[in-house]
């Protein structure tokens, strides 16, 4: 990744949910892994978007499985995240380390 | 039940994400979750499911359009779009050029319509707190005219009794006076004034200032200018305030000059001089005043009205004599200044509308016929890899150009129109401020952006059809129930076009045998050959009654000396235009009637030649001549229906008459002339009175009509010229042919008649453009089928009444729709209607026929090219 490239808020998120599920991590998992884990609700558009937009970044990659129920028309993603979506995850979180170095007394006191 | 989401949801859900496999994992990761929930409730999953679904479907939704855009109008891409689409479009110039046409004539006529409607009705007058004015009118119950000029013993006393009206001020009739005004004589349409007249109307001068009330340091003559004669006499000179004119005689100052958008009440003017007209009374001034009212703080006009109705009652109490019959009307002033075109611009308005609406019906079916010619084309561009924003990139572009085109031609149709019908029509309509018209850009925006996204929409259909998601494919591949259901649509735009078009159709076909019944009204005289100009002597010259006499006498008599004229005389208010003076009068054989049961009778004062010149026919007795001197026994001509009457069975010759506005000599009745129009050809004839001139010569001018065999312009010079002859300081103004004058009171109806003839026509013919791209895109997705039927032995015949057979049940729907909305419709015409009844089986017939026929044909030609099928190349096609 280009080193300006930093991830979005939200992007980071969802990166770090899918490294949660380990092998569990098909969309809708992940999805649920940010809502229990981050307190927030997660907006299915946004989320799905998300995900396209950092495949076609090459942050993450996925597979597919056969869905629980026969009657069932599509498939299930299984997501992984590749090594440059764990770069730029490591990237952005020394951007973060740095510009928070030394204010460790603000942010605690917030 | 099988746990399954509501299908519905699914398939809008599925038509909008992505077409990819992102698209394919969001409705599968929704239908885990869903069947999850099934467990604990299908009522609860299948809510949570809709929700979730529209949720997803608005934001695919909103990014797909923001992408769409984006990728339209990025630069490279977009103009090889371009080029391609100029290209196509010039391979199918039909399209191209219907479409644009319906457009731009749909947005054209309704902006054009709407603008000037809107200034005319719906902006508020430019006076101060206009909604608070009150136009007052006195209401002569017997011959039910309701809008009487008061008088202003009357008007005074409404103001001194009425408590919802803060103020009543009021203007004269127009009198035309010679000025002598920058060293010129002419002749100037003069209205007295209240002093607080503009005051109450919150009018300000343009230049200098209107009225004050009369003082001791302002009690002379003052008069204001109109802003057209003030450019056209003083070349819009400042200075001209200050300045003194010699209005008939007498010094005036100009103080100032009216605004250009001043509204007039009343009659219009050039110039307002300044009376105290509270110094006439109930018993010896007649009726002459136009006054306007300001409701006091909280009053309704409903207050005033009947307020004044019942001041109106006492002062007939009060005064039997001159208000026995005399009620009063009180109208907003916005609707008096209106007046009567308002029934005739909302019909109007009506019309554009439904024009409108079935341009944007046509614009669909149109873009929807070329959708489906190019299905196939959109198939195999997206077999080969088109993706679906190529494709709707592409059909944008196009739909935009025509969209486009069809739109800017439209808005310049609209501007030229509204100036068509700022400048043209006024002198037709007399609409109150139609000059001032200009594109509303509010309805500009609407029209045209109607029209404009109409086109947009139906032209994204066949990109949309092609591109379609699995849940589009189902729903497309359902083959009949698909095409049955797109065709719905276009079926139903049809009946809709064919039933407006029947409607306007109607409409116009009512109008224009009205305005015929009209045109075949006889007004009782013979205006061919007359040409009338108002000759108006004044001055010290003419102070004496005799002078006068004797110049229209002389006038005459010299004028008929001229080779090549006929007749000549004079009258004092010409015929069909409408208005002048009345009275009330009773046989002079009998006990006068009770004060509440006179008839009043139009009173016109002409000379001996009258009669002859306007080629009114004498039934009875003798006309006037130049034995009916003031000396002489005093003698009247009435007309057929005053004497029918007064002496119902009898000749009403030799019988006295008695005039109620003099010392009531009875008038000896000598002739009986056939009646005249005087208010115009739609109006019934009214009981008339002529007075010799020699003996009533109450007038100082008098309309003097001129027969000959020359032609209008020659009779016109010698008109001219004999007055100038004889003295040429006297003014002759508003010469013009009689037939004008006649034509003039037919504008109006002439004007609407002939606009919803060009809106039934456009109509017809949008709406047959409409049913031939119904039809012919019923045919194109059925050219399997009737290649199958050829195949099996179909004949021509049979085909053709396949496809009319479809388009005529179409039509006869249309129709009767159309038949059912017009007759209960017809109400709205029948203000308009002269002598015709708006549910007139013959016109709702010959309108309906009109559409038949139109539509039938639009139907023929793709009737023709089914039958022009191969069934092999049919066959081969899929």
């Amino acid at each position: 990744m280009s080193p300006n490239q930093f991830l979005g808020e939200f992007e980071q998120m969802v990166l770090l949910a899918i490294l949660q599920r380990r092998d569990e991590a098909f969309a809708l998992e992940v999805r649920r892994e940010i809502e229990s884990r981050a307190e927030r609700t997660v907006s299915r558009g946004a989320f799905y978007t998300t995900l396209q937009r950092m495949e076609e970044k090459g942050y993450v990659a996925w597979s597919e499985d056969e869905p629980t129920d026969r009657h069932r028309s599509g498939m299930l993603r299984r997501y992984e995240v590749t090594a440059e979506g764990l770069g730029a995850l490591r990237a952005s979180r020394d951007a973060f380390r740095a510009l928070s170095r030394g204010l460790d007394d603000v942010l605690e006191a917030s | 039940m099988s746990p399954r989401p509501p299908t519905w949801a699914r398939r809008l859900l599925a038509w909008i994400v992505p077409d990819d496999g992102l698209g394919r994992t969001v409705l599968a990761d929704l239908e885990e979750e869903f069947l999850s929930r099934w467990e604990r409730g299908p009522g609860g999953a299948r809510f949570w499911y809709v929700r979730e679904a529209l949720g997803l479907a608005a934001h695919f939704g909103v990014r797909r359009l923001g992408r769409g855009l984006g990728a339209t109008f990025a630069p490279g891409r977009r103009s090889r779009d371009l080029g391609r689409a100029a290209r196509r479009l010039r391979r199918a110039p039909g399209f191209a050029a219907v479409a644009v046409l319906t457009m731009a004539l749909g947005i054209g006529a309704s902006v054009a319509v709407f603008s000037v409607v809107k200034t005319v009705l719906l902006d508020p007058l430019p006076y101060e707190e206009p909604e608070e004015l009150v136009a007052l009118f006195e209401w002569n119950t017997v011959r039910d005219v309701r809008k009487n000029v008061a008088n202003p013993g009357n008007v005074r006393v409404w103001e001194e009794r009425s408590r919802a009206l803060a103020n009543v001020s009021a203007v004269s009739l127009v009198q035309p006076e010679p000025v002598v005004a920058a060293g010129e004589v002419g002749e100037a349409l003069v209205v007295y004034s209240a002093p607080d007249f503009f005051q109450l109307l919150g009018v300000e001068a343009a230049v200098g200032r209107t009225f004050r009330a009369f003082s001791e340091e302002s009690e002379g003559w003052e008069a204001v200018l109109s802003d057209a004669y003030w450019r056209e006499r003083f070349s819009r000179d400042p200075e001209v305030v200050g300045r003194t004119l010699d209005v008939d005689g007498t010094p005036v100052t100009v103080v100032g000059v009216l605004p250009d958008e001043y509204v007039v009440h009343g009659q219009e003017g050039d110039l307002w001089v300044r009376l105290d007209l509270t110094q006439g009374d109930q018993a010896t001034s007649g009726r002459w005043l136009y006054p306007v009212g300001r409701l006091a703080d909280g009053a309704t006009v409903d207050q005033a009205r009947v307020e004044l109705e019942a001041i109106a009652a006492t002062l007939r109490d009060e005064y039997p004599e001159f208000n026995a019959g005399w009620s009063v009307t009180v109208l907003p002033l916005q609707t008096e200044v209106v007046g009567d075109v308002q029934a005739a611009l909302w019909l109007l308005l009506g019309a554009v509308g439904l024009l409108l609406a079935i341009a944007c019906a046509n614009v669909a079916g149109l873009f929807l016929v070329r959708g489906a010619q190019r299905d196939r084309e959109m198939a195999v561009r997206a077999s080969l890899g088109a993706s679906r924003e190529d494709l709707v990139g592409q059909l944008l572009v196009e739909s935009l150009v025509v969209s486009g085109t069809g739109t800017a031609l439209g808005v310049l149709l609209g501007h030229l129109g509204t100036r068509v019908f700022a400048q043209g029509v006024p002198d037709a309509f007399a609409l109150p401020r139609v000059e001032t018209a200009g594109v509303d850009p509010g309805v500009l925006v609407l029209a045209a952006g109607l029209v404009f996204l109409t086109g947009m929409a139906f032209g994204l259909v066949p990109a949309l059809r092609a591109a379609g998601t699995d849940a589009a494919e189902a729903l497309h591949s359902g083959g009949r129930g698909s095409s049955a259901r797109g065709g719905w649509v276009g079926n139903g735009l049809v009946v809709a076009e064919v039933a407006l078009s029947v409607v306007l159709l109607s409409g116009a076909v009512l109008l224009g045998k009205s305005f015929s019944e009209l045109t075949a009204v006889d007004p009782g005289i013979d205006p061919a050959s007359v040409v009338v100009g108002r000759v108006n002597p004044t001055g010290e010259a003419y102070e004496e009654d005799a002078d006068r006499v004797a110049f229209f006498e002389t006038l005459a008599t010299e004028l008929e000396a001229r080779p090549g004229v006929e007749a000549v005389g004079g009258i004092t208010f010409l015929p069909i235009e409408g208005w002048g003076a009345a009275t009330s009068m009773w046989p002079g054989d009998r006990p006068p009637p009770e004060d509440q049961n006179r008839r009043a009778a139009d009173v016109r004062n002409v000379t001996d030649g009258y009669f002859q010149a306007m080629g009114l026919t004498l039934l009875q007795g003798r006309s006037f001549d130049r034995r009916d001197v003031p000396a002489a026994p005093r003698v009247v001509v009435v007309n057929r229906t005053l004497a029918e009457r007064h002496w119902p069975g009898e000749s009403a010759l030799g019988k006295p008459l008695v005039i109620n506005w003099d010392d009531r000599t009875p008038w000896e009745i000598v002739g009986i002339v056939e009646d005249v129009r005087m208010g115009g050809l739609d109006t019934d004839p009214r009981e008339a009175v002529y007075l010799p001139y020699a003996q009533a010569p109450f007038f100082g001018w008098l309309h003097v009509a001129v027969r000959g065999t020359l032609d209008a312009a020659e009779l016109a010079a010698e008109l001219r010229n004999g007055v100038a002859a004889l003295d040429p300081g006297v003014p002759v103004s508003s010469v013009e042919p009689m037939e004008q004058v006649v034509s003039r009171s037919l504008a109006g109806p002439r004007v609407t008649t002939v606009l919803m003839g060009v809106f039934a026509v456009l109509a017809t013919t949008l709406a047959a453009v409409g049913l031939y791209g119904v039809l012919a895109y019923a045919v194109s997705r059925r050219v399997r089928e009737i290649g199958i039927r050829v195949a099996m032995g179909a004949t021509t015949g049979g085909i053709l009444r396949l496809v009319v057979g479809r388009g005529a049940l179409l039509i006869g729907l249309g129709v009767a729709v159309g038949w059912g909305t017009a007759f209960a419709g017809g109400r709205v015409l029948s203000g308009l209607l002269f002598r015709v009844d708006p549910a007139d089986p013959l016109s709702l017939g010959a309108a309906g026929v009109g559409v038949v026929v139109v539509a039938l044909l639009a139907c023929l030609v793709p009737a023709l090219r089914a039958t022009r099928v191969e069934p092999l190349e049919a066959l081969r096609r899929e």
